[in-house]
């Protein structure tokens, strides 16, 4: 009845972020991957096909920001949301190559999860 | 723009300043060139002094000529030619005497009226009544002439000495009118330089106030923006961090919530493979108020985002671009919009209130982001209408007088209220975050303080606050008028 599900990545160092967002995804049917560790999601990233990955900006091996220029550098297909705690992060131009701008970015704490749901659609939909 | 407005201060204080030290320095050369003048043995003093050695000197009159009158008085009297001997060696001594001390003024003392009275007008007379007494008088009274001789005594020599002492009391008179002159001219000139002094002294106490008044202002207004930036620097650390918690807050709230609705064919499977069906948990749930709490949760933490993202709400990212706004407009826009705005929690009836506008008509329009202007001047408007509450009773109604005008290269908009004023340990405290005395009427203290940042740091511009405790308050914004720097 519906076509292949949107295969999503969470990456977020916040065990609870990363817990509930997966799990919400879940509810509103992704296929959903989640690690809390940079070098792991460059990983799955490298290995799995995933339509779209949320990235928090602060990472412990490495920032969100390199994260998805180095992913990008290897599946250039891959779409990206910044989920980030910092209310005056500005989507940087060097993110452009990889489609980020500041559409693609989300301020925690996210004030509607199935709102952030459309937009992760809207994003890996490519529109 | 921020730069130059401190530049051009810093100017006005080196200004004052040196106005300060340059009158200090004025005084001390003043003080110092007075004294060197006026001193005891100075050369206003040498002149006095001078002067009163000349009426010393004739005062009591030279008593040599005058002894010698009475000599020949005395010769006169006499008839013994052993006394009279005597007392013509005694004239010959007292006319050689009187040539000394003329000589000795003759070279000591300087050409001067007071000297040339001296020294011709009463010398002239002096050396006939020697030549008469010396040539005439004494050959006279030698050969025996007696009654020649007492008429030439009575009649030229008398002559002489007359004259001799009407000059030397004209010059006696000189010397006193010229020494009184000298005198009172110095106390003149004194009471003149210590009452320069005096002024010079006042002004430059005068600026050294004014210094230290603006240098204290200056103080006032660094010490203030560091303390919000560092407020700033807290709020914007604080939010980062404090963000990350209450998203995993907020969002495991509506996961709970959604994973114990009936909508979600999941749950419902999962609630059948558990032993039970959603409707029994729905039912218990609503029993035990579990969804209420979850609703809690998640509003709470909602709550506590809005908080920590209006503290950082100036700083978030470029916004609306700036646009060039006429000022009076905007306040009149602003207006409107506070009497419409009902807030219940924070009722304000500005029908009661008198609003008093005063535009500068010819300021030019000012490159601003309108939106967030308008946001400062919503909270000052609304600030003000609900101080009024508290004014108590006064014969004046109460009264908010809105003003714009153009002070040099920045404009100025004026929100001036009559309401009861803050003491000047509240007044500090106003751009502090979370800083209400509004609480019971919802306040979060969040309004000047985000006001701040949008005038300082959004526009470059200030806002200071002026108030008096029963008579009012007046916030000043001040914006650039030249592009953005």
């Amino acid at each position: 009845m519906v076509p292949a599900p949107i295969r999503v990545l969470v990456v977020d160092d916040d065990i609870a972020v990363l817990r509930s967002l997966t799990a919400f995804l879940e509810d509103e049917n992704f296929d959903v991957l989640s690690t809390n560790s940079a070098k792991e999601a460059l990983n799955i990233l490298a290995i799995e096909t995933i339509d779209l990955a949320v990235v928090d900006v602060r990472l412990r091996e490495m920032d969100g920001e390199e994260l998805i220029l180095r992913a990008h550098a290897g599946r250039p297909t891959t779409k990206y949301v910044v989920y980030t705690g910092s209310l005056n992060y500005q989507a940087p131009a060097s993110l452009a190559i990889a489609g980020v701008t500041q559409a693609n970015v989300v301020y925690k704490p996210a004030r509607s999860l199935s709102a952030m749901a459309d937009d992760i659609r809207r994003i890996a939909g490519g529109t | 723009m921020m730069k130059l407005i401190q530049l051009t201060m810093k100017f006005k204080l080196y200004g004052i300043t040196l106005a300060c030290a340059l009158g200090l320095m004025l005084v001390l050369a003043l003080g110092l060139w007075c004294l060197m003048t006026f001193r005891v043995n100075g050369p206003v003093y040498q002149e006095i002094e001078m002067n009163q050695n000349v009426v010393a000197d004739v005062l009591p009159p030279p008593m040599f000529i005058i002894e010698a009158y009475l000599i020949i008085q005395e010769a006169d009297a006499t008839k013994s030619t052993t006394r009279l001997k005597k007392l013509q060696n005694r004239f010959i001594t007292l006319e050689a005497d009187y040539h000394g001390r003329y000589q000795h003024w003759k070279n000591s003392l300087p050409e001067n009226e007071i000297n040339k009275s001296l020294l011709q007008d009463s010398y002239v007379p002096a050396m006939r009544f020697f030549d008469i007494a010396r040539d005439s008088y004494f050959p006279m009274r030698e050969s025996g002439q007696h009654d020649a001789a007492s008429a030439i005594l009575h009649g030229a020599l008398q002559n002489a000495f007359a004259e001799h002492r009407q000059a030397i009391s004209k010059t006696v008179e000189l010397a006193q009118t010229q020494t009184a002159q000298i005198e009172a001219e110095t106390a003149r000139r004194v009471t003149f330089w210590i009452q320069t002094m005096i002024v010079i002294s006042l002004l430059s106490v005068i600026a050294l106030t004014l210094l230290i008044t603006r240098m204290r202002a200056i103080e006032e207004a660094i010490i203030q923006s560091e303390k919000m930036n560092t407020v700033a620097g807290l709020a914007a650390g604080m939010a980062h961090e404090i963000n990350s918690p209450l998203a995993g807050v907020v969002q495991s709230a509506q996961v709970v919530l959604n994973r114990v609705s009936p909508e979600l064919a999941a749950n419902c499977s999962a609630a059948e493979e558990s032993g039970t069906r959603m409707e029994c948990i729905q039912s218990y749930l609503t029993r035990r108020g579990i969804r209420e709490m979850l609703e809690g949760i998640r509003a709470s933490g909602q709550r506590a985002a809005e908080i920590v993202a209006s503290m950082v709400s100036f700083s978030q990212g470029p916004g609306a671009q700036a646009d060039n706004s006429v000022l009076s407009e905007l306040v009149d826009h602003t207006v409107e919009l506070a009497q419409n705005d009902f807030d219940p929690k924070r009722p304000v009836d500005f029908r009661s209130i008198e609003l008093v506008k005063d535009y500068d008509q010819k300021l030019s329009k000012v490159p601003c982001r309108a939106s967030e202007i308008q946001q400062v001047l919503l909270n000052l408007l609304k600030n003000a209408a609900q101080a009024m509450a508290d004014r108590g009773v006064r014969s004046e109604p109460p009264r908010i007088t809105l003003r714009t005008t153009q002070i040099g290269n920045t404009a100025r908009i004026e929100v001036e209220d009559n309401g009861p004023g803050m003491p000047r340990a509240m007044r500090r405290r106003i751009f502090e975050p979370f800083f209400t005395t509004r609480e019971s009427l919802g306040g979060t203290g969040l309004g000047l303080f985000v006001s701040y940042f949008i005038i300082t740091r959004n526009h470059h511009g200030t806002i200071a606050v002026e108030s008096i405790p029963g008579v009012g308050t007046k916030f000043s914004l001040t914006l650039p008028l030249a592009g953005k720097t």
